[in-house]
């Protein structure tokens, strides 16, 4: 229905053991944009990237993902790369896979499309050298490019992405922001929880800055002015409700 | 009796084939379980099964192992579905709700058991043999209940095989793909009721969930696959289920349960001792390496 926006979130409330962490949360992403999400330890990132995704359930609000070519959108996900146990037995090629899983069908392996389109999706990443590791040996960088490549299997037309740059040396960090600007001219759109604030204006053009609520949402150079940065970064580190 | 005559005897081939087959189950599904970190599901379900035994044969009064297994399961499933719901519900952690009701269960068990043996026909029924497992007493019917559900987990195992894989290893991003993470952790949490109960008459209740856990801890030291592990797990139980049945019936003294959980752990501790690049001694000698290294430099400058 909205051309210019890839989704709109509505009065959003989340709360843990009712406690909310976010109150009443309105942001629209605007299509074919590279957004930053930004705010101190415990604004309510991940929440809130999790509950758009419905990961976790929302106390009210809604979120409206708007159409694409006239269909839904995929929607393509970079967890934190904490949130999972690395020393499950598999290696980089059965992670990077697993994002295809949704194109196959029930009992289908990934067919020769699949696996090509893997391949050169971990080299975009700079690991098709490290594709038969073990998960469990990689270093923090290698597994954001692993998790990152496996979003980019999923050939999505949104990608969320959570602290992408947690970790990762110069080199990684340019490959990541190309890849963004390969993204963004492909049409797609990008959403990544950024903490760097002096990078923030190179690598993004929206940014939305939040501390349980929303503070403030625009063009990143007018969003990220000294107020709205004291007002968001206040003092605590996120512990006022 | 001499080898070569217990291969040849029907009763001992029976006993045999369905320990091994019981082992294999076990040690698939305990792949799952050690990975998902719910190793002490399996030891749960096996405890809570044991009011069911007592009390499907108070209100039957039969000692046919099919009606026992029922009320097993039954027990098992409703233990299994309030330890999931009091985690879901409430604050409560998923070991203290495993605790409290695999306690309760067991006791409420002990009780009914207690009551089950005062009657007439409990006396020879064998009742205590789903304490401490009884292998021996294992006939061709059993067997086939064990082949039947076997080749069911079997079969839903592999139908969801990719499900399951990242379900288990990252649920945020199964969701994210649109599997059913719900269902798939029930579906999961039913083949492994289904596999401690099969398993509960020849193993016992008591040590049930060593052959979930053994077969897996063993065989994630020595691959780093998850069908490998699977694989090697299922092999690894059914090795053990195969020894222990066979040593019950080499010398007939032996407890044929315990002995298939001592093959179980043996192969465990082997493989957590001798297995290259995971195994204890290929790590300190790993270390001893570093240090002697550190010690040339040392001297070098
Ligand atoms: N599973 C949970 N149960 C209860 N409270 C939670 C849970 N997860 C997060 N919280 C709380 O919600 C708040 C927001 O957490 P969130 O992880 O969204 O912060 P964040 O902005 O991503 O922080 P960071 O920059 O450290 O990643 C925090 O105060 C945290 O303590
Ligand atoms: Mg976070």
């Amino acid at each position: 229905m909205n051309e210019e926006y890839a989704v709109n979130v509505r009065g959003l409330t989340v709360a843990y053991d009712s406690r909310a962490v976010l109150s009443d949360v309105d942001i629209d992403i605007k299509r074919g944009k590279i957004t930053a999400i930004m705010g101190p330890n415990g604004a309510g990132k991940t929440t809130l990237l999790k509950a758009m995704l419905k990961l976790i359930p929302k106390s009210c609000g809604s979120v409206i993902w708007n159409e694409v070519d006239g269909r839904p959108p995929v929607i393509g996900y970079v967890p934190q790369s904490e949130s999972v146990d690395w020393d499950f037995p598999a290696t980089v090629w059965d992670v990077v896979t697993m994002g295809c899983y949704k194109r196959l069908g029930w009992i289908k392996r990934p067919k020769k499309e699949d696996r090509e389109l893997s391949l050169q999706m971990l080299k975009k990443m700079g690991m098709e050298k490290c594709a038969d590791r073990q998960i469990n040996c990689l270093s923090g960088g290698q597994q954001q490019r692993a998790f990152i490549a496996r979003a980019l299997v999923q050939q999505a037309d949104i990608y969320f992405m959570d602290e992408p740059f947690k970790g990762v040396d110069v080199a990684t960090e340019k490959t990541i922001v190309e890849l963004f600007r390969e993204l963004k001219k492909e049409g797609k759109t990008v959403v990544a929880v950024h903490h760097d604030l002096s990078t923030a204006a190179d690598y993004f053009d929206e940014a939305v800055l939040i501390n349980r609520r929303v503070i403030m949402q625009g063009n990143v150079k007018s969003a990220l002015t000294q107020e709205n940065l004291s007002l968001t970064y206040r003092g605590t580190t996120g512990g006022e409700p | 009796m001499n080898i070569f005559e217990l291969l040849c005897d029907h009763t001992v081939l029976v006993v045999v084939f369905g320990s091994a087959l019981l082992g294999m189950v076990s040690g698939l599904l305990g792949t799952f379980s050690v990975l998902r970190r719910q190793s002490l599901l399996g030891d749960g379900v096996s405890h809570a099964a044991l009011p069911g035994v007592a009390a499907a044969f108070l209100l039957t009064g039969t000692k046919d192992s099919g009606t026992l297994l029922l009320g097993a399961l039954l027990s098992g499933l409703t233990a299994a579905g309030l330890i999931f719901s009091s985690v879901k519900k409430s604050k409560v952690k998923f070991d203290a709700a495993l605790a409290t009701v695999m306690s309760s269960f067991f006791g409420l068990g002990t009780v009914l058991l207690t009551c089950a043996q005062k009657l007439p026909n409990a006396t020879q029924a064998g009742l205590h043999s789903f304490i401490y497992g009884q292998a021996s007493s294992m006939l061709e019917r059993d067997a086939l209940v064990t082949i039947i559900c076997g080749g069911a987990i079997l079969a839903v195992v592999l139908l969801l095989w990719k499900e399951i894989k990242v379900f288990v290893f990252d649920r945020d991003f199964a969701l994210q793909l649109g599997i059913p993470c719900g269902r798939i952790n029930l579906i999961l949490s039913f083949l492994t009721v289904l596999g401690v109960i099969i398993g509960i008459q020849t193993v016992g209740v008591v040590l049930m969930s060593a052959m979930l856990i053994a077969p897996a801890a063993a065989a994630r030291q020595w691959c780093d696959k998850l069908w490998l592990m699977a694989a090697l797990s299922a092999l690894f139980g059914g090795i053990s289920g195969a020894a222990g049945a066979f040593a019950g019936a080499l010398a007939p003294g032996i407890p044929t349960g315990p002995s298939i959980v001592i093959a179980a752990s043996a192969l465990a501790v082997f493989s957590l001792l001798f297995a290259p690049k995971r195994g204890v001694l290929y790590r300190i000698y790993l270390r001893h390496k570093a240090m002697k290294k550190e010690e040339s430099y040392g001297c070098g400058n």
